[in-house]
């Protein structure tokens, strides 16, 4: 995939949101960060997080007019960051972020209807450590059954 | 698993953009971070799955030069590993040792293909008995998270080995009617072991210990229990050379393998084998007794010359400066004022003063080991004191102490030490 398109895609967003609503300016310099440092980062190595760093101060500034635009800025950077990496390689790939990308959706849009930040937190961090928890526990089982040589 | 430098940056974003929407009270900021948090649990989802594939469908196939092999001989081996490729994960594998083997050379991996890599290696298998290898060893890696995995399935650690005791040359006339009717065995420089007893032979025993006719007159092997160190557990010292008074490498290999063999008979027949490495007067590592084979084998596959920190040659134990002194008073021949002086010089650095930490170390390691006997090995270079402290502890004990000296030399060396008489037996390596 073309890395323009998702940074495109972000960009976009980010001034449909500044456009939308009341941070206005906020959103436009935001936008304006990320695309001087799309341009000017472009045969740097690492470049996916510098794009990461940027792109969520377009999440941010977009999140001002709605918190639902920074998830969308957000899945659209993420996409970006991926295919950066070279882990957008196949039908399969494109796939299973399809499938991220819809349940991130479900998980963090209930979260926008909220009005303080505290307990969206402590949601975010319980399910954070929920499947922390679990890909440890996957993760042991894999080195027991291979250590013990079970199928 | 281990999260990479872009997991890491990923989570300093995190907590940055966190930090923000709690000071601000920012739910478009909390909701970037939890964006690029659940994108850290999916990768680290998609590398767990990716993984789990790939040990899936890894499969081995191993060419050996041999399939039975004498105990401490280089065994070269090509390793052919498979596995279906991974877009995006990068993949190192290993060959794992049997769990006694040393390795003889470093592992070279050439990839012939997407998913197929051959291994050359060689490597020594240190003690006697069926083994087998250890499995394979497979390092991955993606953009985001890392990971080492030891897979040890049966079908990955085939071929099986049967590795034979190393036989050593024997030496001196042994003892029989007549001519065809004799057995050699190792020289004993010191009071003579008889034979206590027969039991069957166990993997680990020297094969110069073998009663051939009992054996053949029952068709199984029987080996000679020798008086003295036959009653229980023996405690077994090895005595590392230091590194600039160490022996070849044949040798030290020999001594090596002696060692092995050792530990592992006695494994074999007590369930315990405790053992005390040292050199010098450093005390290395103490295995108690209750420890297991893989414990003591790893411990043994770190046997090799080191740096010795310790040496006790300028110390004089107060019961050898008495014995010294003794003898001094019964020397005739000599003026009584010259018998006074050095007798005073002796008692001066002989002293009453409390034994030295090496002995004291050496005492307790004794106690707690619960064994029988003593058996030293050791390459019998350089500068001997700690042996004498070891045999003068061992007897304080009442424990009979066996030496098994590198080369004749070495056994000479150790029979000519001033405790010598309190060695039961002085055997060559």
């Amino acid at each position: 995939m073309d890395g323009r398109y998702p940074a495109l895609a972000v960009a976009a967003t980010g001034l449909a949101s500044a456009l939308s609503g009341v941070a206005g300016v906020a959103g436009i310099v935001a936008v304006a960060v990320f695309a001087a440092v799309f341009l000017l980062s472009r045969r740097h190595e690492g470049r996916w997080f510098s794009l990461l760093c940027a792109g969520s101060l377009v999440a941010v500034a977009a999140g001002l007019s709605s918190p639902l635009w920074s998830v969308a800025v957000m899945l659209f950077l993420l996409a970006g960051v991926e295919d950066d990496l070279g882990l957008l390689t196949s039908r399969r790939d494109g796939l299973a972020y399809a499938l991220f990308a819809v349940a991130a959706a479900l998980l963090l849009v209930p979260l926008a209807g909220l009005r303080h930040a505290a307990l969206p937190l402590i949601i975010l961090l319980v399910v954070g450590l929920a499947g922390a928890g679990a890909l440890t526990v996957l993760w042991y089982r894999l080195v027991w059954t291979a250590q013990k040589g079970e199928s | 698993m281990k999260p990479g430098p872009a997991a890491e940056g990923a989570a300093v974003l995190i907590v940055a953009l966190a930090a923000y929407a709690l000071v601000f009270d920012d739910l478009g900021g909390l909701l970037a971070a939890g964006a690029v948090l659940f994108f850290l649990l999916f990768r680290g989802a998609v590398f767990f799955q990716d993984l789990s594939r790939l040990a899936a469908t890894l499969s081995v196939e191993r060419a050996v030069d041999r399939r039975m092999i004498r105990q401490g001989s280089l065994l070269g081996v090509e390793t052919t590993v498979s596995y279906d490729p991974v877009p995006g994960l990068s993949v190192d594998v290993e060959d794992l040792l049997p769990a006694v083997a040393v390795a003889g050379s470093a592992q070279t991996t050439r990839k012939i293909g997407p998913g197929r890599v051959v291994i050359g290696h060689s490597f020594r298998v240190m003690a006697a008995g069926d083994t087998s290898f250890g499995g394979i060893g497979i390092t991955a890696r993606d953009a985001f998270f890392s990971a080492s995995l030891s897979l040890k399935k049966s079908d990955l650690r085939r071929p099986a080995l049967r590795v034979t005791p190393q036989s050593r040359p024997l030496s001196g006339r042994g003892t029989g009617a007549g001519a065809g009717d004799e057995e050699g065995g190792a020289l004993h420089l010191l009071r003579g072991q008889e034979t206590r007893g027969y039991r069957e032979y166990l993997p680990g025993d020297a094969l110069d210990t073998v009663d051939w006719k009992l054996s053949a007159r029952y068709g199984k092997m029987y080996v000679r229990e020798a008086e003295g160190l036959s009653g229980g557990m023996p405690f077994i010292i090895v005595d590392l050379p230091d590194r600039h008074d160490a022996p070849e490498q044949d040798a030290f290999n020999r001594f090596s393998l002696e060692v092995n063999g050792a530990v592992q008979g006695s494994f074999t027949k007590f369930g315990s084998c405790p053992l005390l490495i040292l050199s010098g007067g450093d005390i290395i590592s103490y295995i108690p007794p209750g420890a297991g084979e893989k414990e003591l084998f790893e411990i043994l596959a770190g046997v090799r010359p080191i740096e010795r920190c310790t040496h006790l040659f300028r110390y004089l134990d107060p019961a050898t400066a008495r014995a010294r002194v003794r003898a001094v008073q019964r020397e005739s021949g000599r003026s009584d004022l010259f018998r006074d002086r050095l007798s005073g010089v002796l008692s001066a650095f002989g002293g009453d003063g409390a034994p030295i930490a090496f002995r004291q170390q050496v005492a307790r390691s004794m106690r707690s080991s619960g064994a029988a006997s003593v058996v030293l090995y050791t390459a019998a270079l350089g500068d001997l004191s700690h042996l004498v402290q070891i045999v003068m502890e061992a007897r304080r004990q009442g424990m009979p102490v066996a030496v098994h000296a590198l080369s004749a030399s070495g056994a000479g060396t150790v029979g000519r030490l001033p405790v010598s008489h309190e060695i039961a037996a002085v055997e060559e390596i």
